[in-house]
């Protein structure tokens, strides 16, 4: 057991040492999705801004409440949401789509996980100034101590994903019905998450939300922004949660990583 | 010193079809109290079977075989790709792996802009990324369509281009997919040439291929492949 968690973090150093090569690779794959387009990862923003301006009147008006602050709820929200639900959805095919660089070259394999995380955190970035303009603009209690929780928050979600992106790309990559699993749940779990609605509607049960993995993870980018609250019972759940999930993945991705070639 | 040393190495490639990739099987053999065993089992393919090599500096070696005689395989077990089931691999060089040229392209682009995401992936300086430009850009004999987006080059061109990229920076030991023969007529003599040159540089090269003339023409040591094991091996020149 000790074996196989020493091996995946030599993969994981090793693979932190190739950064120029995950790094270049993960901006070429955004730059080829937005090939012959004038404004190129721009769209990425747009799309977001039309997106939140269309829905944003409308679910104000259904849920009765303040358009202003329902604004920056769900803008935040909803970036947030679309992050995490990228990643996972890559991690679901990320070796799959990489077999020709997995077959012909000796790269560790947490590689090609570097490159997809990277690749949605630089996606992240381009909306990150909306986000923050409609904060500064609506929010007027946000400070700095709320912001650097922001930060925080936003690395821990970094850690979690990178974590249980080795858990999943290796499922995924043998039995390739679990994608399509993940992606059902991914679908369901944006209506079970409070994205489009608050925290407050759910009343009593609100206390529930915390099982929910994906509300705590955009608990803790959100609630600095929105309400200029430290998210303390989400980062705390967040901890554990990475306690149990790095060894698990570690342990797991040790075990399966040289098999990886063989199932692509 | 360079060298490779391969010690009853054994590879074997579970074959992973439809049916026993899904988990549905899975959940219904756990429903049906393990009725539907043969599901169960996992269908292996041995690609290598004991290979026992012992490759010095200055070696050349050429992998002769019919298709599925493993060639490949033995070229990605060596690169660290595959990891055998059983024995051992001993290396002491760099590898640098060139089985598959169109990689790390991005289409596009213009020529230029591939050829600087390449300094980038070698992690080259501002000065050396413009060396390599230079050269890449005589080698390839390309001349304007460098400031082109590479879908629009022709196969030739593309080939030019790539093999120059893929031979501009190259290591101790050198592993080849066949890809030599690819390119127009005016430009396989100055490919081969640069693969003389190549070679020389290198401390070790395997190479593999179908083709007997160009491996007696490259090679000094060609080990015949059968089935997942080596027939014979036969010094050559």
């Amino acid at each position: 057991m000790i074996k196989n968690i020493i091996s995946s973090i030599l993969d994981i150093k090793e693979s932190y040492n190739l950064k120029h090569i995950w790094q270049n690779l993960a901006i070429m794959e955004i730059k080829s999705s937005y090939k012959r387009t004038k404004l190129g990862p721009f769209w990425i923003v747009i799309t977001t801004f039309v997106l939140m301006s269309a829905m944003g009147p409308l679910y104000a008006y259904i849920f009765k409440v303040n358009f202003k602050d329902y604004f920056l709820y769900i803008i935040c929200g909803f970036t947030f949401w679309e992050f995490i639900k990228q990643n996972i959805t890559d991690f679901t095919k990320v070796f799959s789509d990489s077999h020709g660089f997995i077959l012909s070259q000796p790269f560790p394999i947490t590689l090609y996980i570097l490159k997809s995380l990277y690749k949605n955190i630089l996606i992240l970035l381009h909306n990150v100034p909306l986000v923050v303009i409609v904060v500064v603009l609506l929010n007027k209690n946000i400070n700095l101590v709320t912001f650097i929780f922001f930060i925080i928050g936003s690395f821990m979600n970094f850690t979690t994903l990178f974590f249980s992106g080795l858990i999943v790309s290796i499922f995924c990559t043998r039995f390739r019905d679990v994608a399509q699993i993940i992606m059902s749940i991914l679908t369901v779990m944006f209506f079970l998450t409070p994205i489009l609605w608050s925290v407050d509607m759910a009343g009593e049960r609100a206390m529930f939300l915390y099982g929910n993995i994906f509300f705590v993870m955009i608990d803790v980018m959100r609630s600095p922004l929105v309400d200029s609250v430290i998210p303390y019972k989400s980062i705390i759940v967040l901890i554990f949660l990475n306690l149990i999930l790095i060894p698990v993945s570690l342990f797991l991705f040790g075990k399966f990583k040289d098999k990886v070639p063989f199932w692509v | 010193m360079n060298f490779i040393k391969l010690n009853n190495v054994s590879v074997n490639y579970p074959v992973l079809d439809y049916y026993k990739q899904s988990i549905k099987l899975r959940a219904i053999k756990f429903l049906t109290g393990g009725k539907i065993t043969t599901y169960n089992d996992v269908t292996v393919v041995e690609a290598l079977k004991n290979i026992n090599l012992d490759i010095k500096k200055g070696e050349r070696i050429g992998l002769y075989g019919h298709n599925g005689s493993g060639k490949t395989t033995l070229l990605r077990t060596v690169a660290g790709i595959y990891k055998p089931y059983q024995g051992t691999i001993d290396i002491n060089g760099n590898i640098t792996s060139m089985l598959s040229i169109f990689l790390g392209v991005n289409e596009f682009e213009t020529g230029l802009n591939n050829i600087k995401l390449k300094a980038k992936f070698l992690k080259l300086s501002q000065k050396e990324t413009e060396k390599m430009i230079h050269e890449v850009s005589e080698f390839s004999e390309l001349g304007d369509f460098l400031n082109m987006p590479i879908s629009t080059y022709s196969s030739g061109m593309n080939v030019r281009l790539m093999f120059a990229l893929a031979t501009y920076s190259v290591s101790d030991i050198i592993l080849l997919d066949e890809w030599l023969s690819a390119g127009d007529e005016n430009f396989a003599p100055k490919a081969e040439a640069r693969m003389q040159e190549i070679v020389k540089k290198s401390g070790i090269l395997i190479l593999a291929s179908h083709s007997m003339d160009l491996l007696k023409k490259i090679c000094n040591k060609i080990v015949y492949l059968e089935k997942g094991s080596i027939k014979k091996i036969e010094a050559n020149g």
